[in-house]
């Protein structure tokens, strides 16, 4: 009797961790990632006649006025176009570049094809700044210095590890005995590449594409020093209100501006886009 | 004969994307060694110097990198202690993969937004002064944006690299197979002896390589530190891109560069070293 | 040190799906016991829930007079080789056998002498610093054995442990096994769904279909005197055909069957019952001119096909639209097409009612 009644409760308990727990992780989980960013949504919304100050927890007015002075009388609508133009182009000049290695790399059994794995993380891990500056200098002996090209150039070089890597594992996993089948059912190259690599390399180019997008939407360090001054991207103008001269209410209306995209990738991302992408892009070796 | 032709076709096909890689990468190193010692400079005479060398070890250059250091080691250490516990409480939560998916988000987050983010809460009328005021903990808010010590860059980092290792860890604590983790119970191990003699050690190659890309990032890193760090010391890269454009002296941030490549190189080196002693 | 295992009244779903219903059965101090059945019939279930892993709805699980139910697995002392063998991937050959020892906190000095002797009778000697990674799967096999020997458990259970070897390797792993669990005299349990690895192994075989236990015999009564149609079926090869007792006599009932009409020793079977009859292959005997007078139960037929299966001539032989398989002699000369004759003992006939 005693002993069902120790058992009982001790189920009691753990069946009410197992509700609370989630409860209490969700509630943390909230106020770690939302209340920040409800923080950002209320200072954009701010209105500079009633100022937000200490020691308000909210703030007293609220009115577009920020949104309509970012769009009205900043380069922001410019700068938005250019990131987008950039990520678009970076985009596709990524897969055109990793697409013929990529095949190489995850069909063709190449000696030393392990090291070049390793070797195209570099620019993950070559610091920012020293890339931005040296390779800035280059760049600029090139005379693409400041223009669309030149910061192409350097949005490829950070966006390429992680489209190459997605086509490297979706590669990888094609199964050989379908594009066997393929030659065996007389398939020609091109039949075989349009007909049995192409739609499977599908879910990889989708994958990648977001991760260069991405990349290319919040790079900030070589766009900074290689598309001065004539090129400003999103980051580059929030840059611009979050140093010296601290605007917090523009600051926050940009990086609103910045976020929206990248939630709404992130979105259809956790719906489409494989784990084993998700770790390929995510440094699992 | 046949065979040797497919081969060099297969090395070809790499030159578009490694070939790109390699090719910018080692132009950067090139040109930041060849700067360093005086050459290719943007104005006056090119020649072998080691002038710029003899005067980069200054006190402000040490300051910045042990900054720069310290809040990598830190960002890198406090995020896997977070994350290694959260990742195997996740393992048995109903609704993981919506927790996960959302805490995913900062990751998606832009270097400078997620700055901008914490900035405003921790700021000097951000919610937590206002709370801990209000809790009567303290009496005036704390200065945390830009403060001496470098805790606002050190918790932007903490918030944006969390759900990255999360997504490591989580993902190498699910892989450890059930029949193992069945097989120690079955030997007689309790819950504690399955983590610290089965899990543990299975995920401890993750978690280093968790930490050492954690490590590298923020070391690496330019505008958090510029934005929600200290005015002094500053980043490392900041100091370098000081150096570069501020004072225009070309020389000595290539000296610098090269240096926090080293230091870089150096520490990974030294920690892998050390981790596979112990995991030993 | 050896334990009676009681499994009494167990009962375990999934969701909708019910795994083992209504599981009974004794096994005594120091048996062989194989459970036997197709995938899914809940013999690994069943297994897992002797091991802990699982918690049945309803039943007990009983070592000796000890009620285990509320006993965690780490605490049970049974010790499981798995089909995978699930080695700790991270630790050497001798840190993984010598894993149970040290969460029982057996002396470093009885550790050694316990490893020394474990390793010599599965045959690891020098194979000590290896990782599982490094070794061939059969030697994989025997550290997951000798793993789980030296902890001397109560029960030793396996999970389908041969069914990553190669068939050769199999015939001789099995062999060993027996022999140590032979000398150890642990009581075992043993998951199959190999019914020649069942029959070569056990002290007893349990059959099981459909979450529930079928027949428990010795493998010679499993093999010849099944109990059901599945039973027979599943065990062997078996010619099976429905059949109507029309006379009983002393021991000897008349069975009109598919392949006409059959003379049976039965116990009890009373006229104008239902059963069915399970006649081996092997017991069918092809008859020529020479025997022909002697026999009973002669059965004629003409032969569709004939394969050679190296160790005897099995023939597939159309009788009254039925097809029977019967194992002749490896150098029968019986040609595909011929017209056949061949008989039956009426004792090698086995009747079943279900």
């Amino acid at each position: 009797m005693n002993n069902y009644h120790v058992k009982s409760q001790k189920k009691l308990t753990r069946q009410l961790l197992k509700i609370l727990l989630p409860f209490g992780l969700l509630s943390i989980i909230i106020v770690w990632i939302g209340v920040p960013i409800l923080y950002a949504l209320l200072w954009s919304f701010v209105n500079p006649e009633f100022p937000w100050s200490y020691p308000d927890p909210f703030p007293k007015n609220l009115s577009l006025f920020q949104w309509e002075y970012v769009f009205k009388y900043t380069t922001i609508v410019k700068s938005i176009g250019n990131s987008f133009l950039l990520a678009f182009v970076t985009t596709i000049v990524c897969f055109i570049l990793a697409l013929p290695t990529a095949y190489a790399l995850g069909r063709r059994k190449l000696k030393g094809s392990e090291f070049f794995k390793i070797i195209m993380l570099l620019p993950m891990v070559f610091p920012g700044m020293a890339m931005g500056l040296f390779l800035g200098r280059m760049l600029h002996g090139m005379g693409v210095s400041g223009t669309y090209l030149g910061v192409v150039m350097v949005h490829t070089l950070v966006s390429l590890p992680y489209m190459l890597r997605i086509l490297v594992v979706n590669f990888e996993s094609m199964p050989q005995d379908l594009i066997d089948a393929a030659s065996n059912l007389g398939a020609g190259n091109w039949v075989k590449f349009k007909e049995v690599y192409l739609p499977m390399i599908l879910p990889g180019l989708v994958a990648g594409a977001m991760f260069t997008f991405i990349t290319s939407m919040e790079e900030f360090n070589l766009t900074f020093i290689v598309g001065a001054p004539d090129i400003t991207t999103i980051p580059t103008v929030l840059y611009s209100y979050l140093g010296e001269n601290f605007l917090r209410t523009r600051a926050s209306v940009v990086s609103l501006i910045l976020l929206i995209p990248n939630l709404i990738l992130l979105i259809v991302a956790e719906r489409k886009i494989k784990t084993e992408y998700m770790g390929a892009a995510l440094g699992k070796m | 004969m046949m065979k040797r032709r497919k081969f060099e076709w297969g090395y070809l096909l790499l030159i578009p994307g490694i070939g790109y890689i390699v090719f910018f990468v080692i132009a950067s190193l090139y040109i930041m060694v060849a700067q360093s010692f005086g050459f290719y400079n943007y104005t006056g005479s090119s020649e072998f110097s080691l002038t710029f060398w003899q005067n980069v070890f200054t006190r402000t250059f040490f300051d910045d990198l042990w900054f720069s250091f310290r809040t990598a080691l830190l960002t890198a250490l406090v995020s896997i202690v977070i994350c290694y516990p959260l990742s195997l409480l996740m393992q048995k939560i109903p609704g993981r993969k919506t927790f996960l998916s959302i805490l995913k988000i900062p990751m998606f987050v832009p270097a400078l937004v997620a700055s901008f983010l914490i900035v405003n809460i921790i700021d000097y009328h951000g919610i937590i002064n206002i709370v801990l005021v209000k809790l009567g903990f303290i009496e005036e808010p704390l200065r945390l944006r830009n403060d001496p010590a470098g805790i606002g860059a050190l918790v932007v980092q903490i918030w944006k690299n969390v759900p990255f290792q999360m997504i490591i860890m989580y993902s190498a604590i699910e892989a450890v197979r059930k029949d193992v983790k069945d097989a120690a119970a079955n030997l007689g191990a309790n819950r504690f002896a399955i983590l610290k003699e089965i899990i543990l050690p299975i995920t401890l190659p993750s978690a280093l390589v968790a930490v050492i890309m954690v490590f590298i990032r923020t070391f690496n890193d330019f505008a958090i530190s510029k934005t929600a760090g200290p005015y002094y010391p500053t980043s490392i890269s900041n100091l370098m891109y000081l150096h570069a454009y501020t004072f225009g002296d070309w020389n000595t941030s290539a000296c610098i560069g090269v240096m926090m490549m080293v230091t870089s190189i150096v520490f990974v080196s030294f920690y892998t070293y050390i981790s596979k002693k112990i995991a030993d | 040190m050896t334990t009676r295992l009681i499994v009494n009244g167990i009962d375990k779903t999934f969701g909708d799906f019910q795994a083992l219903s209504d599981v009974s059965f004794t096994i005594e101090p120091g048996q062989f016991v194989t459970l036997l059945g197709p995938s899914g019939c809940g013999k690994t279930t069943l297994l897992r829930v002797i091991a802990g892993f699982l918690e049945p709805e309803k039943g007990e699980i009983l070592f000796g007079d000890k009620v285990m139910n509320d006993v965690p697995p780490n605490k049970r002392n049974t010790a499981m080789c798995f089909q995978s063998y699930a080695l700790f991937p991270h630790k050497t050959v001798y840190e993984n056998i010598i894993f149970g020892l040290r969460m029982r906190k057996v002396s470093a000095d009885e550790q050694r002498k316990r490893v020394k002797e474990v390793m010599e009778m599965v045959d690891l000697v020098g194979l000590e610093n290896r990782k599982p990674y490094e070794l061939s799967g059969g030697q994989q096999q025997r550290v997951a054995l000798a793993r789980a020997i030296i902890v001397r458990p109560e029960i030793l259970l396996f999970d389908e442990p041969l069914s990553n070897l190669d068939a050769k390797l199999r015939e001789k792993v099995r062999v060993d096994i027996r022999n140590i669990q032979h000398s150890l005299g642990i009581t075992t349990v043993y998951v199959t769904h190999d019914q020649a690895e069942a029959l070569a192994i056990s002290d007893v075989v349990i059959a099981m279909n459909k979450g529930r236990i079928v027949q428990k015999s010795d493998p010679k009564t499993i093999y010849n005197r099944p109990s059901t149609k599945f039973v027979a079926d599943f065990i062997g090869s078996a010619n099976i055909t429905p059949g109507t007792c029309t006379e009983f006599a002393g021991s000897t009932a008349v069975v009109d069957s598919l392949y006409g009409v059959l003379r049976v020793q039965a116990a009890d079977l009373t006229p104008g019952e239902e059963a069915f009859l399970c006649i081996r292959p092997e017991d069918f005997v092809p008859i020529f001119a020479e025997n022909a007078p002697h026999a009973v139960n002669v059965v004629t037929g003409s032969v569709l096909h004939a394969v050679y299966m190296g160790n005897s001539l099995d023939l597939f032989v159309k009788v009254n639209d039925h097809v029977v398989r019967i194992s002749a002699a490896k150098d029968c000369p019986i040609p595909e097409g011929s017209q056949i004759s061949f008989t039956v003992q009426p004792d090698k006939i086995c009747v079943m009612k279900g």
